[in-house]
């Protein structure tokens, strides 16, 4: 060995070893290929391949492809699915995290019964046959005032079963909770286009006006829109200017950012619209061809909206709006975006109407780089369907015309106010007490046996909401359950997936198929003829008739293989509309509405300032609660992986604003909501069901990306139930069962030492916009002050 | 046969990272990394003052360096490094001693606490074996983190590093790192020896500037 330098000597040591790994270890045919981006996965010591089944994520709406990869029956990684039109082979934190959902120590495997008072937290198990013959037992008398059965579902268009088993039990009361999560966007895209939602084929387009969306945290299909951003922005060099009143993982990245004054998106909008008439700048022949008004009396009605008073309402500079409609407009082609606080305000429908109108007047309409249409098919539920029983007050609130079916927010107040009677409550996949405004109000409603005299949850988890049912039905976590899956496709082209089962159910976790169907026969009265399939799968096979393309490459067993299906000869068909008009009742986009104005509502876009933002006191502020990437409101808290990255939620403050306040980094405050939160905008019935909660205790986090007068907190955590791991607490190690199912548990880490943060939406009170019925959660004015310790 | 040798490499580009921590998870998820340590994690920071706050990312695992001072520093030879490139640990020969962490000046390296045996990111040698990419890399959302093999001049990571400028963690330390920045902030780049403390505490909402 002389001459051979002990390093040299290691090298040589390293190479050996390194040989006898390959040599053992290679996969035969990596020699040949280049490395591949998805969809196999090996065991990390032995190499030997892990067998695997495509799925879909429901750990966020975006409803990403998924593969579940898996050794000895035990789902041991999750990737995306190299098929899957959306996401392909990425996946996003919660995406790869939804192992720990399925491993949650705390999982129900049994059904429950409480035994205690409701809410104390004592359950006795029961077995299934009892808690049907129970919760069957409780519904049946409702028979002749079928209204009295109550559904509420998280997202009622992704839950036909809960809608059929509702129906076909003759109560028109399946309730989602779309009024949360954005449904004045769906309502002001439903008036004016005729379609609900919108997709901005943002990889193809050369300029993006972003007006508080934030789609590289949070949006509706999160991993697949955002790959697509960033690839426009690369590949186009497109241009993205933000307005927002926060910094964020997408203002960061703009070539522009202006922090506007809370809820005056609207003038913002309008203001550029204004000049882009007032300039000529506009698509006269789109306007006049697809639009139900003249460019002139548009133009006419937009002369109001001059930049400078969009600059005293916004603090954005009159010349610097007047500059970038200018670009906008003669930058083709362009896009909005428009999400967030821009929907979720009172003013919210206008808003986005208002800012469709900027892609309207330029003729940046369904083109490649505009602002489109959704793509995705509406798969109706299976032959025979139940028919469509009479509406009830909850269904169709009258003082919400447009929020059918959507503002559970509203109903949980006609509850309370015994204005709508109650005989049995089920709540599935849906936590209100976490995720709705006023949470400890409706756990008010939920307390009070007079107002719901049953409540049944059904639920992997004992949220914060199944600790106040009398009975859990524990069903099937997202990966050992079934459903078809349909999203807006950020590629445009219209897509069909499946969710299956990649291990089989833990415990006795029964899927909602099983559940719904078991009901349904010992319920009877007919209401078991809807529920005549023997199996899911055919069930589900009975969804997809309807799409003769997928039928042929082989239904749902091609759906089994792949996870996804798309007409392979697809491409995004732009200008759809040019074939048979809008969907609207001219058939035109309907600029100016007269199902608003039928309504009583302006009914062409306007500007609604928040009364309660223009006269701000010196000490009010005004909190925004944001989403991020890393939670999913109520849905992710029980995942360790997350909560490591994000469990807790200190207040964002300026500190400039924190000086004034005499606050410091990392000070204990105290955010209390101000009276007058809501008055004036909102015109239904906005006291809070809980009156008492009206404040929070928090840390404070000193930040310069935040508008002076604006406060912000995440949202996703906070939770006050979910089980011990959303809530910080380590699993000891001697919980031989806990830990085999979800090792290293007992490395809980977070609760002692942060803390898990505070629910935010506790102190805001459920104030629907009374056009698109979603909650004004941007509405909320408050006061931060120190603690005193 | 005769396989032509690689030598893998990872470019991260910071025109595409959106802070998102898929990586984060990923590797989590990948390698059985216990809580409280993390082989994989994204560095966020922000600077400049109001209204002109930019927010900076920097995800940061190990270099696998061409020179590493931890395979020099192992007294019973546990990390060496692959012919390759990749720097690994043998868990059979490693005591734990904490030399190698001592002297990694990117502070990526740690005790799991139920081996009590060091850790660190492989470049998931176990999928690359297999033909595969590292879990990290093929769940960034975005295509920010590409790896491969830098001997293939027409591989993608090759043609990204002959056209774009790059940057390394300390490159003043001579370790030749197999990481590759495109377009990372300075200042993000710069404190990287004290990883682990702020990988404990709290990621998300702690480091400023």
């Amino acid at each position: 060995m002389a001459g051979v330098s002990r390093r040299d000597f290691l090298k040589l040591g390293a190479a050996g070893t390194a040989l006898l790994v390959i040599e053992s270890q290679l996969h035969p045919l990596a020699q040949a290929m280049e490395l591949m981006d998805g969809g196999r996965s090996v065991n990390r010591v032995s190499g030997l391949p892990r067998s695997f089944l495509p799925s879909t994520c429901t750990q966020c709406p975006a409803g990403c492809g998924i593969i579940g990869y898996v050794e000895e029956s035990k789902l041991v990684k999750i990737g995306g699915n190299p098929k899957h039109i959306s996401n392909q082979s990425a996946l996003c934190a919660r995406g790869q995290a939804g192992i720990n959902a399925l491993y949650d120590p705390d999982r129900i495997l049994t059904p429950l019964k409480r035994v205690g008072g409701r809410g104390a937290n004592r359950w006795a198990q029961i077995k299934w046959d009892q808690a049907y013959n129970e919760v069957a037992k409780a519904i049946q008398p409702l028979k002749s005032q079928p209204g009295q059965f109550v559904y509420m579902t998280e997202d009622l268009e992704r839950d036909l079963l809960g809608k059929r088993f509702t129906h076909a039990f003759g109560s028109a009361n399946a309730l989602g909770a779309a009024s949360i999560f954005g449904a004045n966007k769906q309502v002001a895209t439903q008036l004016t286009w005729g379609a609900a939602g919108d997709m901005p084929d943002i990889a193809h387009t050369k300029y993006m006006l972003v007006f508080g969306a934030n789609p590289l945290e949070s949006h509706p299909q999160f991993v697949g829109f955002a790959r697509r951003l960033i690839d426009g922005i690369q590949q186009n060099q497109a241009k993205m200017v933000v307005f927002d009143v926060r910094l964020t993982n997408t203002s960061t990245r703009a070539n522009e950012v202006y922090y506007v004054n809370p809820g005056s998106y609207a003038i913002v909008a309008l203001a550029m619209a204004n000049v882009i008439m007032q300039e000529g700048l506009h698509n006269a022949t789109f306007i006049d061809q697809w639009t139900n008004i003249s460019s002139a009396d548009l133009a006419a009605h937009l002369a109001q909206f001059t930049p400078e008073k969009a600059e005293a309402a916004s603090g954005v500079g009159a010349a610097v709006i007047r500059r970038l409609a200018t670009e906008f407009a003669s930058t083709s082609p362009a896009t909005t975006l428009s999400d967030g606080m821009v929907s979720a305000q009172g003013n919210g429908t206008q808003t986005e109407r208002a800012v469709m109108l900027l892609n309207i007047i330029t003729g940046n309409i369904d083109n490649r780089g505009g602002l489109c249409l959704p793509r995705q098919y509406n798969l109706a539920d299976a032959d025979p369907a139940p028919p469509q029983p009479a509406p009830t007050p909850l269904s169709n609130p009258p003082d919400l015309p447009f929020a059918t079916q959507q503002s559970i927010g509203r109903s949980w107040q006609l509850i309370r106010d015994r204005a709508y009677r109650v005989g049995v409550l089920m709540t599935r996949a849906y936590n209100p007490v976490y995720s709705d405004p006023d949470g400890n109000g409706v756990a008010d409603v939920l307390m009070d046996d007079t107002l719901v005299p049953i409540h049944v949850a059904v639920s992997p988890f004992m949220t914060e909401t199944a600790a106040l049912a009398d009975i859990v039905l524990p069903e099937t976590t997202y990966l050992e359950g079934w459903d078809i899956e349909i999203r807006s496709s950020p590629e445009l082209v219209p897509f069909i997936a499946l969710r299956q089962p990649v291990v089989p159910p833990l415990g006795s976790a029964k899927s909602f198929f099983d559940i719904a169907s078991e009901l349904a026969k010992r319920i009877g009265g007919g209401m078991q003829n809807y529920f005549a399939q023997k199996s899911v799968q055919e069930y589900l096979a009975a969804r997809i008739q309807s799409v003769p393309g997928l039928v042929a490459a082989g239904g749902i067993d091609y759906l089994k293989q792949h996870g996804i299906w798309f007409d392979p000869k697809s491409k995004p068909d732009y200008g759809s509309f040019s074939n048979g008009g809008f969907s609207t009742p001219s058939g035109k986009i309907e600029v100016y509405s007269s199902q608003l104005k039928d309504k009583g509502f302006a009914p062409l876009p306007s500007y609604e300032p928040i009364p309660a933002f223009s006269s701000l006191s010196k000490d009010e502020l005004v909190l925004t609660i944001f989403d991020t990437a890393i939670q999913t409101d109520a849905k992710t808290a029980n995942c360790m992986w997350l909560d490591e990255i994000l469990h807790n939620n200190p207040v964002w403050i300026n500190p400039a604003t924190a000086s004034q306040l005499g606050i410091k980094n990392g000070d204990k405050v105290r955010v209390v909501r101000v009276a007058r939160t809501g008055q004036g905008v909102i015109q239904v019935d906005n006291t809070q069901l809980n009156p008492r909660t009206r404040s929070l205790e928090t840390t404070a986090f000193l930040t310069e990306g935040i508008h002076p007068r604006v406060v912000a907190m995440a949202n996703g955590v906070g939770h006050s139930g979910f089980g011990r791991i959303a809530q910080g607490e380590k699993i000891n190690a001697d919980d031989v069962e806990s830990q085999l199912r979800n090792p290293n548990t007992e490395l809980v880490w977070w609760g002692k030492k942060d803390g898990t943060g505070a629910n935010a939406k506790l102190i805001v009170p459920a104030m629907p916009d009374p056009i698109g019925g979603g909650q004004a959660w941007g509405d909320v004015v408050v006061t931060v002050g120190k603690v005193k310790t | 046969m005769a396989l032509a040798q690689k030598r893998y490499a990872m470019v991260i580009d910071m025109h595409r990272c959106i802070g998102c921590h898929a990586c984060t998870v990923a590797c989590k998820a990948e390698m059985a990394v216990p809580l409280e340590v993390n082989a994989t994690w994204v560095k966020i920071i922000e600077k400049g003052p109001y209204p002109s706050t930019r927010r900076f990312y920097l995800p940061r695992l190990c270099n696998n360096c061409d020179n590493p001072i931890c395979v020099r520093n192992c007294p019973t030879q546990a990390s060496y490094k692959r012919d390759d490139g990749i720097v690994v640990v043998d868990p059979h020969r490693c005591i734990g001693c904490k030399y190698c962490i001592a002297s990694c000046p990117y502070d990526v390296r740690y005790i799991n606490p139920f081996k009590n045996i060091v850790e660190k990111c492989y470049f998931c040698q176990h999928r690359v074996d297999a033909g595969l990419e590292p879990a990290c890399v093929e769940g960034c959302p975005t295509r920010a983190m590409i790896f491969g093999d830098r001997n293939d001049s027409k591989s993608e990571i090759s043609q990204l590093l002959a056209s774009n400028a790059t940057t390394v963690l300390k490159e003043e330390m001579e370790t030749g790192p197999n990481v590759y920045y495109i377009a990372a902030d300075e200042t993000a780049m710069s404190n990287v020896e004290n990883g682990i403390n702020y990988r404990t505490e709290g990621a998300f909402f702690k480091l400023r500037l």
